[in-house]
Order: structure tokens, then C-alpha cells, then sequence
């Protein structure tokens, strides 16, 4: 049996914490509003149309308090809902509607009839007009053919989310309230002189402002009546006080600045719910609450308003809530994405923006909620500095062990560094937090936002066949000549890096027509208006707002694989000359069969993650190129062109595209987890020699992070004396130039059992990319790649 | 020159046993004891041996073809078209290895100068230093290597690096005393107060150890005692008490861990073609192993379970 984990720690949780354990429904309600709208609102400017359909929705769509609740406020009307935007991308819903609950994985539970009948009815609108089909018509079809084939996820549109990953300034809301944020939109307008085409321009984006904070201001209010009226029918005293509470304060907040703890908590809630109600998408999170929360919650304790055991309880809410909320992805897609994540990252410790120590009482707090809570959404990033105590780095430990893994570290050194290298000023720097998987940003003042994964191992098939697929036969990339010819290594590595240089290009052209249409017809305005400039500037975030603090990223997938099949090639063909080129080619257009010994030849070769700088200075000059590559073009409105080395879950569905490759893996099969995390089952030298040689990595090329995932056997830190250690080794990567590592702890017995018996395990969670998941809702597939990452034993 | 070469059969960067912090454990070929329940038995020869793991051969039969000494035979089961090797016959030459490309046959052991071994132990460095760590020296049993062990402890020493020792005791030569005396701190085994049991499970008497162990002690050295619990070996409450009572009496044991009986070995007798002896012996139960603690502790030792 399992471990109980997350009980909550009072009735209340435990009870919201179990009924948000069950299958994600469809939730119709948004798309159809949104349809509504706009086909009421044809002809006016974009903008405007964007937030009379937010105002639309808020107003009508369906709203509940649930038994118990504290915080309240639901992005849909299923209790774990999945929200459709046909705005992004329309058609799939109708193709694939019966799909959904059937799938392998990411399933949801079944639709009505009428729900059924109700979408057939309002999604053909979107029919040339949703976002993705837009994008599709927009890129040549020379591009277009080779959409996740060299990469995955490169049009957020296409994917059906919006880019999420945002930083926002929460404080602006629990210190102005809307109504002070709207104050100063006013300012603004009042400034304009609608003559000069810049203003008028910033007049239609003020007006859909103030559009969004009014019926955000709306939505709370609509709880506020709702909860007065359930108390007046309460028959239960307490219940009935805690009722004539919420009324209050969601009469109070988000309107007006928040006066306590709750009340910061709810106006939290309700403006992180309206961004994802205006620009649902994954990675929105609630950055560095520890901070910002923190005065709060110290004046609240100084005058005896609230006990810890309070605060802590509203914290474990506020993370049951995150759950409440899925995204509904295509198939293709949801390989990408697989596990019904919503990443909503809480960034805790590490350097206040004037270099101290930022741990306090509410970092621990953060951290002790999560202990009770341990569900897929909310994901604790813990900020690693010298400067933060070890009893912090220790709690976050027991913590990770509790939840099996879970909590992400991430190195306050390399960021902060990374960031001003990217051109953030150094107080900005420090004041970072990670948002979706691995993504650095500094809330209210940038926006740093991913734009799909290239599939570098592809790049290298390519390379090593002529430019064409092995596995469709397909002509991809350019004919950089017969590789059977090659003389040298260098030979090799620059036909390698000719397929890169002509492909990047294409991620990027993809990349950028994306952004470029959010800004065009999908913008923020309710989040913009949650950023420092963009209502000084009347820009919405996606179109300049945070100038120029912007940087739009490229991810690298499969820099291992491409790493570990150079090493293989520079050494068994060209130094040790035990396989001529010919004889390497043949081997893998056989996808090895009756090679074996030619495999058992490449695969004894030297393999990333064993702290071995034959082979991990290939794997530096793979993502550095790369990284140069991405970093040669600007992105949309200026923005800063970067890479991080992650892939998501994309290494399965990757995978399937690239034939054998030198480093001994087979046609097919999944590519390199994580990001930078070694091949799986190829780091068989312990713990540190895997650490070690992502360290080593030139991290200030890869200023949009980079993903280890290692695996422990949970013997290996089974006292308190273990867990030191594993703190020490934490400590040690991210100060030697790591970025990110975040682990799983859990036994490959306890996860056979758990395919076996999927029941008893509906609560096991398991780091699967950058974010967590439930075992027992992916497919077994990626169950499978979970239990083949190398576990480091006990002895 | 073969004296400055190491014999080292396995590595292990980032141990959290074997010591104080983070380790990078090695492991040398080559033991005076022949423990009934030796976890490690690719340890015991102090020569590189053939490894053969039968799940991975699909009986190609290369390897016959290569063996000078006509040591590896085919179709031993008679079913499933594999090899096996006369393990008196074979002089580990490791020709089959070369030849084998299932990864089937490997070799255990893998020469070492101390400098080549030095510069992986050195890859760690930043780990010791937070965490307190370091260098340990195991096996197999490292002072079977004398002259390598020694060297490679100084060289240790001369870089600051911490260097532990996980040692059986039974230490005849100058240069392994010396071994012992310089490491920084001792992992030191101890494996039943009777002498004759001793013998009988170990293949020797413990007068030796128990000597070296009191003298290392009276020296002030820092020392972890390492006590396996073997149910129906070394459990007996007389053995444990008389054990503890011995370890009262000395005066720099720092901790006693108990290291409970556990078959991650097993694999690799298979692999080596011995036998496996310890067969139907029941895992420690946790009651049991704290109920050895509270004895130890009532003698007033500091007590770990697990290294």
C-alpha cells in the first residue's frame, strides 16, 4: 500500500482535498459565451471585442460555493472542468469529441447529448477564424509541412492555450485593489489627445482595461451576492458565519486593496481566475507569494487576527483550488502535455531584490501546506541561495521526500545570472520567479515566455541521411551530402549543424507568427493591466507592453541523444576505427537489426550524465550552436531570442519521428526525458557524476533554464540523516552551475504496482516533465519511460 | 610498476553510506575473509574475473571460438541456447569480453594507477565540501592492495580530501597497518566475538582483528563500527551483547551501525559462477534491529541503522 500523503491538515481540506480526486469533465460554458460575444461584437476593434467577451463570460457564466469552501470563485462549472477556447484552435473539439474519454490518457469523462449538440452548434463560427487556423494559413506551405515534425508545440495557438507562463504584479492588486489600478487607467486616458494615431491606438486598449477590471470587480460581487444568500438559508450557525464572511470579503476585494491575510488570499484567487479565464493557458502562477504575502500575514499574527494553523489552511485551499482547473488538449498535442498540469508555480526563497535572504515564516508555511495538499497543479519551486538556511533547504527536502519528488530547486546563481544577461537589471534579476516548467521571469515587469521544442535528434538523423526522415522518407532538410563519404568527425558535425542552421528558422518563423497573432487578436487586457507599464505605455502585454523586457524561447530537445551519437560516431568510426561510415549508415537504416555488434560497439561509447568531458563537451557544443542559432534572430516587438534545454513530454511523441541513432537507441523509441536529464537508464555512475556533467553546461547560453529529472530510491534518503545529504547534493549542483534538478522518489516496485493495480494509487503523483502528474492517468507508454530512468539505490 | 596500479571493480559517485557526507566509494579486488553472507563476492580474488550474465547472451557463440583455454562450453541447460564457462578451465584472460556483444560477458576489475584514480575521486570535490564528505576506500578489502591503498590515501591527504577506510581488520603487512593508521576515518567490520564462529562464517579467526581494532582505537583513531546482523550467523543475542560489551570498552568507536542482511548480492554469484550458501535465510525484521539498537545504546554507543 501507499503511503497516505496530503491529509490536510483540518477536516475541511481533507474533504475539498478527496472530491477533487476524480476525472476532468468538459466544461462547455466559456466556449459558448465566448462564441456569443463575438458574434455580437463583429466589427469592433479587437481589443474591445476581447474584453466584452471577458465581461460576458463573468457575468454569465455559471458560479458555486461548495460545502466548506473558504475561498471561492470557479473557473468552470465541473468540479476538475476543462475549459474550451475555440478561439485557439476550433476544430479538433468536433473530431475528436468522442476521443476525449476514450484515449489512453488525458482522458475525460464522457459529454452529454446536449453538450454535445450545444458545441456542434457554436463552433463552426470559429471556423476560418480561430487563431490556429489563422496561423495555418498564414505560414508558407513549404514551413507548414514540417509543423511537429522538427518541432512540437511551436504554436501556442495550435496547441489550444494560451502562453501562460506570465509573471504578473499581484501586489499591485492587494495594495491598489482594481478599482486603484482603474484609477490610474483613467489618468491615462485623460492624458490622451485622440488626434495623434499612437493615442488612439492606446485609447482603444484603456477602454478594453477598464472593460476586464470592472467585471472582474463584477465576478466577485456576483459571489459576494451568492454567499449572502446562502447564509441567509444556512441553517448550520458556524457554516452560516463563515458564509456572511465570504460575502464580505468578496464585496471588499479584488475592488479595493486587501486589508488581511484572507482577504489577499481571495483577491488572489480571483485575479489568478480571471487571467486563466481570459487567456487560459498553463504556467500562470503565483509566483513569489512568500514575498508579497508576507505583510499580510505578519500583521495579521501581530494583532491576533489570524493563527498560523489559519493561514496555513487558507493556503492549502488556495493550492486545492489550483486543481480545479485542466486544459482540454488535441491528441497529438496532449502527448506533448501529458497529465492534465495547470503549473501553477508558487516561487519560494532565494535573494530579495536587494540581495538578502527572502526566506520567511511564510516560506515554510508555503512549503508545509503543500506536505498536506501534494496535487498535480499547484508546483513548488524552491530558490536556492547561498545566502537561505539549510533548515529551509532541509524542509523543502522532507517535503520532496513526502511527495515522492515533486518540488523543483532551482539555482539563485545561475538565474540571476542569466537574467541580466538577457538584459534584466541585476534588482530585477533577483526578484525572479520560475513560471511553467522552467521558465525565469520577473513578475510585473517582463514577459518571458517559451515557443515550442525542437527535435534536435531529427536534425542529427537528417544530417546523417541526406536530409531526408528515416522513418517517412520524407526530404526535410537540406542535402548536406552523402554521409557514407563523410572522411572526419568535423565532417559529420557540420553537416549536423547545416540541418540545424536551415531548420531553426522554421521553429522560429512559427514561433513568431504565433505571438504576433495573440498580439493582433487575442490580447490581454485584464493581465496587462496586472503589469507595471503596460497601461503607462496603453500596450498589452503581448504587444510590447513589458519593453523591453521580453524574451520569447526556443526549447532543445534531445541534446543527450544528439550528444551521446556524436561521442559514439567521433570515437568508434573516426578514432578507434572500428566501424567505417558505411558500415554505421547500413546499421542504422536496419534500425540495428542483426547489428549488434555494431550496437554493442556505440552503445560501450562514452554516454552523457557519467561526468565524462569526452562526451558532455559534445553535448555543450550541441545546445551552445543551437542555443547561437536561436539567439541570431530578434523575436516579435524586439524580444530577446532565447533556448532552454526541456522537452516536456514531447520526447515520446519526438521520439517517434527519428530512426536509430548512433548513440545506440532504436527507431522509435522516446528521446532524452527532462531536458538535459541523461538518456534514460545511461547515467550509471551515481548521483554526483549526473549532476556533474549538467553543471558543467555553458547555463549562460540556455538563459530560459534547462530540465534535470533524477530518480531516487526512497531508501536512499530514509532518515534524517540521508535527507542532509540529499540537501548537500542539491546544494552542491545548483552552485556549481546547474539550473534546475527536481527529482522522483518512489520505487520502480511501487510503480509496476501501481500499473497493476491503478486503484489503490489514485493519488500517486509523479514528476513527469517539468511539472507533476497522476501515474494512473498517463499512458502506459509514458509510464514506462518513468520506470526506465536510472535509479539511484540505497547501496 | 604493478605495485602503483589499483585492481577496482566498481565506483560509486555519490554514495550517501560509506561515511560522513557525500562519497565516491571504490571498491578494491581482493579479501583475506570469505564471508558466508558477502554481499560483494566479485570482491574476494584479487584478479580481474569473467562476469557473465546469461539473461543478456543469445548464444551466438563467438566467445568459443575466441577462448584459448577451451573453458566456455555450449548449451549447458540444453534448452535455451546459451554458453557456460569451466571456471576451473578459464585463467580470465578476458578475450571472450572483446568478443561478446550482447554485454553478456564482462570483466570485473579494472586497473588503476593512484593518479588515474585520483582524478575521478577529485570530479566530486565540490559534493565533500558541502556536505562534509569525501573519499572511501572499500571492496573487497583495500588493504589486500597495500602499496596502492596507502599511496592513493596520501595522495588524498596531500589535496585535503577526506579519505575513509571501510576495512575487515585482518591486516598483516606493514603498508595496510600504515593504511589504517592515515586514513582520516575508519569504516571497521566487525563480525562476531567468537572466534571459532568467526572462522566458520568468515574463514578466519578474529584474534588479528579484535587486536588491530583495540590498537587503532588506543591510537585515537576515528571509527565506525560496522556490524552485519545475519539472521542465524551473527544475530545471536549472546554475539550481540558480547560485541557491544567489547565495544564499550574502546575508546574512539564514534558510531556502530547495523547493517542488516539484504540479497542485493546474489546477482552476481550467478555472474561469477559460485554458489550462492546463504539460501532461506529470512530478512531482519525492523522490531528485531531496534531491539539490537536499544542494546547497543544501553551500552552506551552511539547507533545507526543502515551505513
Amino acid at each position: 500500500m501507499v503511503d497516505r500523503i496530503g491529509m490536510g491538515s483540518s477536516a475541511r481540506v481533507k474533504k475539498l482535498r478527496d472530491r477533487i480526486l476524480t476525472s476532468p469533465e468538459i466544461c462547455i460554458e466559456r466556449g459558448y459565451l465566448m462564441t456569443k460575444s463575438y458574434m455580437e461584437t463583429e466589427g469592433e476593434p479587437a481589443v474591445i471585442r476581447r474584453a466584452k467577451a471577458l465581461e460576458k463570460i463573468l457575468k454569465e457564466m455559471s458560479i458555486s460555493i461548495e460545502d466548506g469552501e473558504l475561498i471561492v470563485g470557479r473557473g468552470s462549472s465541473k468540479l476538475r472542468g476543462g475549459v474550451l477556447t475555440p478561439e485557439l484552435n476550433s476544430s479538433w473539439y468536433l473530431e475528436e469529441m468522442d476521443l476525449l474519454s476514450e484515449r489512453e490518457w488525458d482522458r475525460f469523462a464522457l459529454l452529454t447529448e446536449e453538450e454535445k449538440a450545444k458545441i456542434k452548434e457554436f463552433l463552426p463560427y470559429w471556423k476560418r477564424k480561430s487563431l490556429f487556423s489563422m496561423w495555418s494559413a498564414r505560414i508558407p506551405e513549404n514551413a507548414l509541412r514540417l509543423y511537429n515534425k522538427i518541432q512540437a508545440g511551436g504554436a501556442f495557438c495550435g496547441n489550444n492555450q494560451y502562453y501562460g507562463h506570465v509573471g504578473v504584479d499581484y501586489e499591485r492588486v492587494l495594495t491598489k485593489g482594481l478599482t486603484g489600478i482603474k484609477k490610474q487607467v483613467d489618468e491615462e486616458l485623460g492624458k490622451l489627445n485622440l488626434a495623434k494615431v499612437k493615442d488612439f491606438e492606446k485609447y482603444q486598449f484603456l477602454k478594453a482595461v477598464n472593460i476586464t477590471l470592472e467585471a472582474a470587480i463584477g465576478f466577485a460581487r456576483r459571489y459576494a451576492e451568492l454567499a449572502a444568500s446562502m447564509a441567509e438559508k444556512e441553517s448550520d450557525i458556524q457554516r452560516k458565519a463563515e458564509l456572511e464572511r465570504i460575502a464580505e470579503v468578496c464585496n471588499w476585494v479584488p475592488a479595493n486593496p486587501a486589508r488581511t491575510f484572507y482577504e489577499a488570499i481571495q483577491s488572489l484567487w480571483f485575479s489568478f481566475l480571471v487571467i486563466q479565464i481570459e487567456s487560459f493557458g498553463p504556467g500562470v502562477g503565483f509566483l513569489r507569494a512568500d514575498q508579497y504575502l508576507y505583510p499580510f500575514y505578519k500583521k495579521d499574527i501581530e494583532e491576533g487576527r489570524i493563527t498560523r494553523e489559519e493561514a496555513l489552511e487558507l493556503i492549502e485551499l488556495l493550492y486545492i483550488k489550483t486543481n480545479e482547473l485542466v486544459i482540454p488538449y488535441p491528441t497529438e498535442v496532449s502527448k506533448i502535455f501529458a497529465g492534465f498540469t495547470m503549473s501553477a508555480n508558487v516561487t519560494l526563497g532565494g535573494l530579495t531584490k536587494d540581495g538578502k535572504d527572502a526566506v520567511n515564516e511564510l516560506s515554510y508555511l508555503f512549503l508545509e501546506a503543500e506536505k498536506e495538499v501534494g496535487l498535480n497543479s499547484e508546483d513548488i519551486i524552491i530558490r536556492v541561495h547561498k545566502k537561505n538556511p539549510d533548515a529551509f533547504l532541509i524542509k523543502a527536502c522532507e517535503v520532496a521526500k513526502a511527495l515522492r519528488g515533486k518540488i523543483k530547486f532551482v539555482s539563485d546563481e545561475t538565474i540571476i545570472q542569466q537574467l541580466i544577461k538577457d538584459g534584466k537589471p541585476v534588482e530585477y534579476a533577483r526578484d525572479y520567479a520560475i513560471t511553467g516548467c522552467n521558465s525565469p521571469t520577473v513578475p510585473g515587469y517582463s514577459l518571458d515566455i517559451p515557443g515550442g521544442i525542437v527535435n534536435l535528434p531529427l536534425m542529427l538523423e537528417l544530417a546523417l541521411n541526406n536530409g531526408v526522415s528515416r522513418i517517412t522518407g520524407e526530404q526535410i532538410g537540406p542535402k548536406t551530402g552523402d554521409p557514407r563519404e563523410f572522411k572526419s568527425y568535423d565532417e559529420v558535425w557540420d553537416a549536423y549543424k547545416k540541418q540545424v542552421e536551415a531548420l531553426i528558422p522554421v521553429a522560429l518563423l512559427f514561433r513568431n507568427v504565433d505571438k504576433q497573432l495573440f498580439a493582433e487578436f487575442l490580447q490581454s487586457p485584464f493581465q496587462s493591466a496586472l503589469y507595471h507599464n503596460c497601461i503607462e505605455k496603453g500596450l498589452d502585454v503581448i504587444n510590447g507592453g513589458t519593453a523591453p523586457y521580453i524574451s520569447f524561447a526556443i526549447s532543445l530537445g534531445g541534446a543527450p541523444n544528439v550528444g551521446d551519437s556524436l561521442a559514439a560516431i567521433k570515437k568508434v568510426v573516426f578514432e578507434d576505427k572500428k566501424v567505417t561510415m558505411d558500415k554505421l549508415i547500413d546499421a542504422l537504416d536496419k534500425n540495428f537489426e542483426g547489428e549488434e555488434e555494431v550496437l554493442h560497439m556505440l552503445k560501450a561509447a562514452p554516454k552523457f550524465g557519467n561526468n565524462d568531458d569526452y562526451v558532455d563537451s559534445i553535448v555543450n557544443d550541441v545546445l551552445t550552436h543551437a542555443a547561437g542559432e536561436v539567439a541570431k534572430y530578434r523575436g516579435f516587438r524586439g524580444a530577446v531570442s532565447n533556448a532552454a534545454a526541456g522537452v516536456i513530454t514531447a520526447n515520446i511523441p519526438l521520439g517517434y519521428l527519428v530512426g536509430a541513432l548512433p548513440g545506440g537507441r532504436r527507431a522509435g523509441e522516446p528521446l532524452a526525458e527532462g531536458g538535459i536529464s541523461p538518456y534514460q537508464g545511461r547515467n550509471v555512475c551515481g548521483p554526483t557524476a549526473t549532476m556533474m556533467s549538467v553543471a558543467k553546461l555553458d547555463h549562460l547560453k540556455l538563459t530560459h533554464g534547462s530540465v534535470l529529472n533524477m530518480r531516487f530510491s526512497p531508501g536512499a534518503l530514509k532518515d534524517e540523516s540521508k535527507i542532509r545529504k540529499f540537501a548537500a547534493l542539491i546544494r552542491t549542483f545548483l552552485e556549481a552551475g546547474g539550473a534546475l534538478v527536481q527529482f522522483n522518489i518512489v520505487s520502480t516496485d511501487v510503480l509496476r504496482d501501481a500499473q497493476r493495480y491503478p486503484e489503490k494509487y489514485k493519488d500517486l503523483l509523479v514528476r513527469v516533465a517539468t511539472y507533476s502528474a497522476y501515474f494512473v492517468e498517463l499512458s502506459p507508454e509514458l509510464q514506462n519511460d518513468i520506470i526506465a530512468r536510472f535509479e539511484f539505490q540505497e547501496v | 610498476m604493478e605495485n602503483n596500479r589499483g585492481l577496482v571493480f566498481h565506483i560509486i559517485h555519490g554514495s550517501f553510506v560509506d561515511g560522513y557526507g557525500i562519497r565516491t566509494t571504490v571498491f578494491l579486488k581482493g579479501c583475506p575473509l570469505r564471508c558466508i553472507w558477502c554481499c560483494n563476492p566479485e570482491g574476494q580474488s584479487s584478479h580481474p574475473e569473467i562476469k557473465f550474465t546469461s539473461s543478456l547472451c543469445d548464444g551466438c557463440g563467438k566467445c568459443l571460438q575466441v577462448c584459448p583455454e577451451k573453458a566456455i562450453y555450449p548449451d549447458p541447460g540444453g534448452e535455451d541456447n546459451k554458453v557456460g564457462i569451466d571456471r576451473e578451465l578459464c585463467t580470465n584472460c578476458g578475450r571472450c569480453v572483446q568478443a561478446c556483444y550482447k554485454g553478456a560477458l564482462d570483466m570485473f576489475g579494472k586497473y588503476f594507477t593512484v593518479g588515474e584514480l585520483f582524478a575521478l575521486v577529485k570530479k566530486d570535490e565540490q559534493f565533500y565540501r558541502q556536505s562534509g564528505g569525501g573519499a572511501t576506500l572499500g571492496g573487497g578489502e583495500a588493504t589486500c592492495q597495500p602499496s596502492f591503498t596507502l599511496q592513493f590515501i596520501r595522495k588524498c591527504k596531500e589535496n585535503y580530501i577526506h579519505v575513509a577506510l571501510d576495512t575487515c581488520g585482518y591486516t598483516k603487512t606493514a603498508e595496510g597497518m600504515r593504511a589504517l593508521e592515515e586514513a582520516d576515518l575508519l569504516l571497521f567490520d566487525l563480525k562476531g566475538m567468537d572466534s571459532r564462529e568467526h572462522l566458520k562464517n568468515t574463514g578466519v579467526p578474529n584474534e588479528l582483528i579484535l587486536g588491530n581494532l583495540r590498537r587503532l582505537s588506543e591510537m585515537g583513531k576515528a571509527i565506525i563500527i560496522r556490524v552485519p546482523v545475519i539472521p542465524g550467523y551473527t544475530d545471536s543475542e549472546r554475539n550481540m551483547r558480547a560485541t557491544a560489551e567489547f565495544l564499550a570498552g574502546l575508546k574512539s568507536v564514534e558510531r556502530v551501525d547495523l547493517l542488516a542482511f539484504h540479497e542485493y548480492g546474489k546477482v552476481k554469484y550467478e555472474q561469477l559462477g559460485k554458489e550462492y550458501k546463504l539460501k532461506n535465510v529470512q530478512n531482519i525484521s525492523n522490531e528485531r534491529l531496534e531491539e539490537i539498537k536499544t542494546l547497543y545504546e544501553s551500552y552506551g554507543l552511539n547507533v545507526q541503522l543502515g551505513g
